[in-house]
């Protein structure tokens, strides 16, 4: 197998016994970008001189028999969103406020601690606002399965890069399906964390009581890995858990034999495409031949919970932009400035109710669905990744329909802050991938993560690598 | 519920100083604040009112109390 299909946690391994250097790891994810880049437009910046710099001196530390990090020398690459004091974010825009972006990314800090190397930043939509993947800044990032469909949004670079194999992981946020939704359309693993669970100091803010940062990777086992270094409380974020961190990577091995995996009766399985139904009804024969107990679940009011998050995804993100928009309107992208002015027609008690009644929605949906089962699974996107012409709606009046149709399985977990993570479960009839999604208990991560391990320890959906384009 | 109007959304963008929002823009967002303000009001009607008993300053220590116990 060739370098690039290995997976993190092996090519990890594979730095540390000296079977290859950093050095030639860097170099051939360099050398993919060069080839990749010009197609598909997934990096913002490509930092190739820090990389291979940061590189060798991974190398020496090896040979110097000097303290290895559990990422030692393995280059990955972020979203345009979290800050470093050294550069400037571009938040997928050329109109950032010159104050944004200041500081300094405490997820970034941890995985530098574990010895991660930064190959890039990656494109994103603008101010992390869309679902599609369309930037009017940076380019469009495009699926590298079929560069005329979208690679989803708003992570749009991390889906499309990790797919690509032009880095072993990479980091996005989610504040409606941002990192599921490119992960089920690139084919690869999205985890959306349990809000809490990873720190959100010097990320960009869209909408605070409901971003988190997610990742994106080829395998369970490196989700869990990179997941292990970000996760816990952290004295720079008041939103962040003290909870415990669990070891994920052990826990990916525990099994599913008995594990419950809820199927649910109503709403998500509602007009999917057929083509969409039956990848997902197979995984979960592959899941039921693997051990686990498929129990039907009726799911408490979804119906409402995608709107409850707009609630507070908008309100936030008027008084986050309004300053800015107020006077720099003209460098905003229609729908995305529609979009972070929708906040101004929201009244503040409304607001205010629906961030009351969002532990108490909570506290009835886990009683409800996690009382019958210990993951639900149900698609990540309902229908075949679209194309860019398809998707391209603007600011009209088809910008709302279309931004639904995308988000109908993922925005419900945001207001209710769920762990949820997407993984690949094959191609539809275009021939583009799709995922499934395990949602769970707040905290429940490991249980996502062995449920993902052993499906895709079977069907290896995610080791399937697209070719470059001609 | 009614809807929010175009013409109501254009007042309080003027009068947030937006003077940028015009009529297509206004439409926009009077559709996007309908549903959002509207999904509100639904669960408060679907006997959800019972549920208003936390502030959000508790919603991270809702999450860590049904917090799934480890394996």
């Amino acid at each position: 197998m060739s370098l690039e299909n290995w997976s993190l946690v092996e090519v990890a391994d594979a730095i540390r016994s000296r079977l290859v250097t950093s050095r030639e790891v860097v170099e051939s994810c360099l050398a993919r970008i060069v080839d990749w880049q010009p197609r598909i437009n997934a990096f913002v910046a490509i930092l190739a001189d820090s990389a291979r710099a940061a590189a060798d001196r991974a190398d020496a530390a090896i040979v110097a028999g000097s303290p290895l990090g559990p990422l030692h020398g393995v280059p990955l690459a972020h979203k345009d969103m979290f800050f470093r004091a050294s550069r400037r974010s571009s938040l997928g825009s050329h109109n950032a406020p010159p104050a944004w972006g200041a500081g300094e990314s405490s997820l970034l800090g941890r995985l530098d601690a574990a010895g991660a190397i930064e190959i890039g930043t990656l494109n994103m939509c603008e101010f992390a606002l869309g679902p599609t993947g369309h930037n009017a800044w940076l380019g469009d990032c495009r699926n590298p399965w079929h560069t005329d469909h979208i690679a989803c949004g708003s992570s749009s670079g991390g889906g499309a890069a990790i797919a690509a194999r032009l880095a072993f992981g990479a980091f996005g946020s989610d504040t409606g399906g941002s990192v599921r939704l490119p992960a089920s359309a690139c084919g690869v693993l999205g985890l959306k964390p349990t809000n809490g669970r990873v720190t959100l100091a010097g990320m960009m803010p869209l909408s605070p009581s409901v971003d988190v940062p997610g990742i994106f990777a080829r395998s369970a086992r490196d989700v869990a890995r990179l997941f292990g270094i970000v996760a816990g409380r952290d004295a720079r974020d008041p939103r962040s858990s003290g909870l415990p961190v669990p070891d994920y990577e052990a826990s990916v091995e525990h099994g599913i034999v008995g594990l419950r995996v809820g199927v649910p009766r109503n709403y998500f399985l509602e007009g999917i495409a057929s083509d969409v139904a039956e990848r997902v009804e197979e995984s979960l024969r592959v899941l039921a031949e693997r051990g686990a107990v498929l129990v039907p679940v009726e799911v408490p009011a979804p119906e409402h919970l995608t709107e409850l998050s707009r609630v507070l995804v908008y309100a936030e993100a008027a008084a986050i932009h309004g300053p800015w928009l107020r006077e720099h309107s003209e460098g905003y992208s229609p729908q995305v400035r529609v979009r972070a002015a929708t906040g101004l027609a929201i009244p503040a008690a409304a607001y205010q109710q629906a961030q009351q009644l969002r532990p108490g929605i909570l506290r009835r949906f886990v009683e409800a669905v996690f009382s019958r089962c210990d993951a639900l699974h149900l698609p990540t996107l309902g229908i075949p990744v679209p194309t860019l012409a398809e998707t391209d709606v603007g600011g009209s009046a088809a910008m709302w329909e279309k931004i639904a149709v995308l988000v109908r399985c993922t925005a419900p977990f945001n207001y209710l802050g769920l762990p949820a993570l997407s993984v690949p479960c094959g191609f539809t009839d275009n021939g583009l991938p799709t995922g499934f999604q395990l949602v769970g208990r707040p905290f429940a991560e490991a249980t996502l993560l062995s449920i993902a391990h052993a499906y895709d320890g079977v069907t290896r959906w995610s080791r399937r690598a697209p070719s470059l384009p001609s | 519920m009614d809807k929010i109007e175009a013409k109501a959304v254009m007042a309080l963008a003027r009068a947030q100083g937006h003077a940028w929002v015009d009529e297509a823009a206004a439409q926009r967002i009077a559709a996007g604040a309908t549903a959002a303000v509207a999904a509100v009001e639904a669960s408060l009607r679907q006997g959800e009112a019972g549920l208003l008993i936390d502030d959000s300053a508790g919603f991270l220590a809702t999450l860590e109390q049904l917090a799934e116990p480890p394996r």
